[in-house]
C-alpha cells in the first residue's frame, strides 16, 4: 500500500460518501421503471409481480402518441432556433470586442434567473395582447426564450477554446467570411452546436410550467402526464412512459459525452 | 536599394491601439526575393508591422504597397501573400492532405492536378507521405512544416513568417533555420520573418530591420548590423557590447582621436558621422574583439591562446593596436569560449571579454584578481551617438 502513490490510496469515507450520493440521485429515477413493470394499480411495496400490459396500454394510448409527437416537434424546433442563435451570439460575443457587450451577456442570460412562474404568465398575456394565440407555436417560442442562456453558455466555451488564427489563416487562405464559418468555424464548434441541440432539446422535452401556460388544445407530454395523474387507472402506463423517457434520455446523454471526448481534439491542444 | 526597384514598400506606417503607437512611422522597402527579417524584443511592434501585411490589422496612417498595388483596401482573402502562424494554426479537423488543399478551393483543380500541387508542396517541405495523417497526430515539427507547405501551395508573392521555429526545440530549430533559407533560394518568394531571436535572424537573413517600440532601429544587413551598429540600442540588442562614453579631443585624416574613461586617449575609425572635437560620443567594442594577455606585449595565456599584442599602460601601441591594464574580476568557462570580465581605471563597471578556447586550458584558467592586459584593433572601435 505504501508504494501507491498518494492521490490513489483508498479513502473509504469518501467512496462511502461518492455512493451514498449517487443513491441519493438515481434510486428515487429507479423506481419508475421498477413499478412499470409491477402487476398492480397502485404504486407501493410489496411488488405484486411482473407484467408488460402497462406497456401495451401505453403503445395503444392514441393520445399519448400525439402529445409525444407534440413535444418531439415542439423540441426539435426549439432546439434548432436556440442553437442557431446561440451560434451567432457566442461568436459574436468571444470574436468581437463591441460596446455594452456586459449588458448584452446579461440580458442573453436573464431567463436563467428569471422564475419560469412568472416568465409563464408574462409570455400568456404578451400572447394574447399580440393576437398570436395559445398554440405549440406559443409554446415553441417560450421553450426558445428560455433555451438560448444555455445554448449560448456551451456554445461561448467551445469559442473560447479554439484559437482565433484558425480564422485568420482561412481567412489569409484565400475564403471569406461566409466560407470561413463553413469549413472552418462551424466544424471546430459542431461538437457544441450538438451539445446545446441535444440540451435545449431536453430543456423543452420535459419542460412544464411554460407549456402550462401557453398550451392551446395540442398538449405537450408534460402537459399530458399531468393531466393522467388525475385518473389512478391511468397511472401504471404513465410510469411505463416515464421509464422509456428514461433510457432515451441516459441514451442521449451518453451519446452526448462519448461524442464530447471524441472531439475534444480540436480545444486547448489547437495551439502547439 | 533604391525606391524604384522595391517590391514591398511599407510607406511611413503607423498603428496606434488606443494611445499606444504599436507602430510608429515605420517605412521599409524590401526587394523581390529577399529573405527579410522583423527582430526585436516583445511588444516591438514587429508581429503588428507584419498582421499589417497581412490585412489582419489596418494601418492608423500610412500605407503598404505589395507589388506597386496599394493595400489598405484589400481584404486578407485577397492579398498575394499568406502567412504561417506562431501558433501553426493547423486546421484540426482536417488531415494533412486537407489542410494544404484548403486554400486551392477557388482555383478549381482538378482531382490530378489538385493532388500533384498538394504532393509537390509537401515534397518541399519534406513530408511526402503524411498526406493521410490527422492534424492531431503530428508532431511540433511536422505541423510547422504542414503550416510552411499549405502557405507555399497557394504560390504567394509574399510568405509571412510569425516565429514560426520558436516553438522547436534548440537542435530542430537550428535544422530548420537552414532548411528554411535554401527554400527561400529554391522557390525565390519573398519571405518576411519576425523573430525575437537575433542569432536566428542573424542566420537567415539577407537583410534585418531591427525594432524598438514600434520604430525601426536600423534597416541593414546581418554583418553590417553586427560589426557597424548605428545606435547604441542595436548595438546592445545584437550580440554582447562594451559602451564606454568618451569626449572626441580631435579629428584628422579620417581618424578620430577621443578620451574614453578606462581606455585612455584612443584612436578610431571616423564613420559616417561628422564630429567635432569637444563632442559626447559612445565609443562601443565586442567583447571577442578585446584581446587578453597576462603580461604586457606578450601572447596571451589566459585560456585564449591567441595572443594579445598590448603595449602595457594605458596608450597607442604600434601597428594600429591600443591596450591597457587591467584586474581580472570574474571568469565562465563555457567550452568552446571563455568570458571574462576585466576592470579598468576611470570606469566603474568591468569591461566583458571573450576568448575562443583554441587549446586545452584545463590548469591554465586564470585566477581571479591577477594583473591582465587588454588589447584592440582600432578598427574594432564603433563610434555611437550617445544615447
Amino acid at each position: 500500500m505504501s508504494e501507491r502513490a498518494y492521490l490513489q490510496r483508498p479513502n473509504w469515507p469518501l467512496a462511502t460518501y461518492a455512493v451514498a450520493f449517487m443513491a441519493f440521485l438515481y434510486v428515487p429515477v429507479l423506481l419508475l421503471p421498477l413499478f412499470s413493470f409491477n402487476d398492480g394499480l397502485y404504486i407501493a411495496f410489496p411488488i405484486e409481480g411482473f407484467t408488460t400490459r402497462w406497456y401495451e396500454q401505453m403503445f395503444a394510448n392514441t393520445a399519448m402518441h400525439a402529445a409525444l409527437l407534440n413535444s418531439l416537434q415542439v423540441g426539435f424546433v426549439t432546439a434548432v432556433v436556440a442553437t442557431g442563435l446561440g451560434i451567432f451570439a457566442a461568436k459574436a460575443i468571444t470574436r468581437y470586442r463591441m460596446p455594452g457587450q456586459k449588458p448584452v451577456i446579461a440580458v442573453i442570460m436573464l431567463p436563467l434567473v428569471i422564475p419560469e412562474i412568472i416568465l409563464g404568465t408574462s409570455l400568456l398575456i404578451l400572447v394574447n395582447n399580440i393576437g398570436l394565440g395559445l398554440s405549440l407555436v406559443s409554446v415553441t417560442l417560450g421553450h426558445i426564450l428560455i433555451s438560448v442562456p444555455f445554448a449560448t453558455a456551451v456554445l461561448m466555451s467551445r469559442f473560447e477554446g479554439f484559437d482565433r488564427s484558425l480564422e485568420e489563416a482561412s481567412a489569409d487562405l484565400g475564403e471569406n467570411a461566409w466560407w470561413t464559418f463553413w469549413r472552418v468555424t462551424f466544424p471546430m464548434v459542431f461538437p457544441g452546436a450538438l451539445s446545446s441541440f441535444l440540451l435545449c432539446f431536453i430543456i423543452s422535452f420535459d419542460e412544464f410550467l411554460i407549456a402550462f401556460f401557453l398550451t392551446g388544445t395540442d398538449p405537450t407530454l408534460p402537459i399530458f402526464i399531468y393531466s393522467q395523474l388525475r385518473f389512478p387507472q391511468r397511472l401504471p402506463s404513465t410510469l411505463a412512459l416515464g421509464a422509456c423517457i428514461i433510457m432515451v434520455s441516459f441514451a442521449v446523454i451518453a451519446f452526448n459525452e462519448w461524442f464530447r471526448r471524441r472531439s475534444s481534439h480540436g480545444l486547448s491542444d489547437t495551439g502547439l | 536599394m533604391t525606391r524604384d526597384d522595391a517590391f514591398i514598400s511599407i510607406a511611413d506606417v503607423s498603428k496606434h491601439f488606443g494611445t499606444v503607437k504599436a507602430v510608429d512611422r515605420v517605412s521599409i522597402d524590401i526587394a523581390r526575393g529577399e529573405f527579410f527579417s522583423l527582430l526585436g524584443p516583445s511588444g516591438c511592434g514587429k508581429t503588428t508591422l507584419l498582421r499589417m501585411l497581412a490585412g489582419f490589422e489596418a494601418p492608423t496612417f500610412g500605407e503598404i504597397f505589395i507589388d506597386d498595388a496599394p493595400m489598405s483596401q484589400v481584404p486578407p482573402h485577397h492579398r498575394p501573400t499568406n502567412m504561417v502562424f506562431q501558433s501553426y494554426a493547423i486546421f484540426p479537423h482536417l488531415n494533412v492532405r486537407a489542410n494544404v488543399a484548403y486554400g486551392l478551393r477557388k482555383e478549381r483543380l482538378d482531382k490530378q492536378e489538385l493532388a500533384r500541387r498538394v504532393e509537390e508542396a509537401l515534397g518541399m517541405v519534406k513530408l511526402s507521405g503524411f498526406e493521410d495523417r490527422g492534424a492531431m497526430q503530428l508532431s511540433g515539427g511536422q505541423r510547422q512544416r504542414v503550416a510552411l507547405a499549405r502557405a507555399l501551395v497557394k504560390r504567394p508573392k509574399v510568405l509571412l513568417l510569425d516565429e514560426p521555429l520558436g516553438a522547436l526545440d534548440k537542435k530542430l530549430r537550428e535544422e530548420m533555420q537552414l532548411e528554411l533559407r535554401s527554400l527561400q533560394k529554391s522557390v525565390g518568394i519573398t519571405f518576411i520573418f519576425v523573430t525575437h531571436d537575433q542569432e536566428e535572424a542573424l542566420t537567415m537573413s539577407d537583410r534585418i530591420a531591427v525594432m524598438s517600440e514600434g520604430q525601426v532601429a536600423q534597416v541593414a544587413t546581418p554583418t553590417a548590423l553586427y560589426e557597424r551598429p548605428s545606435n547604441v540600442f542595436v548595438a546592445d540588442f545584437i550580440g554582447q557590447m562594451n559602451f564606454i562614453d568618451a569626449r572626441v579631443s580631435g579629428v584628422s585624416d579620417g581618424m578620430v582621436m577621443l578620451s574614453a574613461p578606462g581606455l585612455g586617449d584612443v584612436r578610431a575609425r571616423l564613420n559616417e558621422a561628422a564630429l567635432d572635437a569637444g563632442s559626447e560620443i559612445v565609443v562601443a567594442i565586442r567583447p571577442e574583439k578585446l584581446h587578453l594577455a597576462t603580461e604586457p606585449g606578450a601572447n596571451g595565456q589566459g585560456g585564449n591562446g591567441q595572443g594579445g599584442n598590448g603595449q602595457g599602460g594605458n596608450g597607442q601601441g604600434e601597428s594600429g593596436r591600443a591596450g591597457v591594464e587591467g584586474r581580472l574580476t570574474a571568469a565562465a568557462y563555457l567550452g568552446d569560449r571563455s568570458h571574462y570580465y576585466v576592470e579598468v581605471a576611470g570606469r566603474e563597471r568591468p569591461l566583458a571579454v571573450a576568448a575562443q578556447n583554441v587549446s586545452d586550458v584545463s590548469g591554465r584558467e586564470l585566477a581571479s584578481d591577477s594583473k591582465v592586459w587588454l588589447s584592440w584593433s582600432e578598427e574594432s572601435l564603433v563610434l555611437l551617438p550617445p544615447g
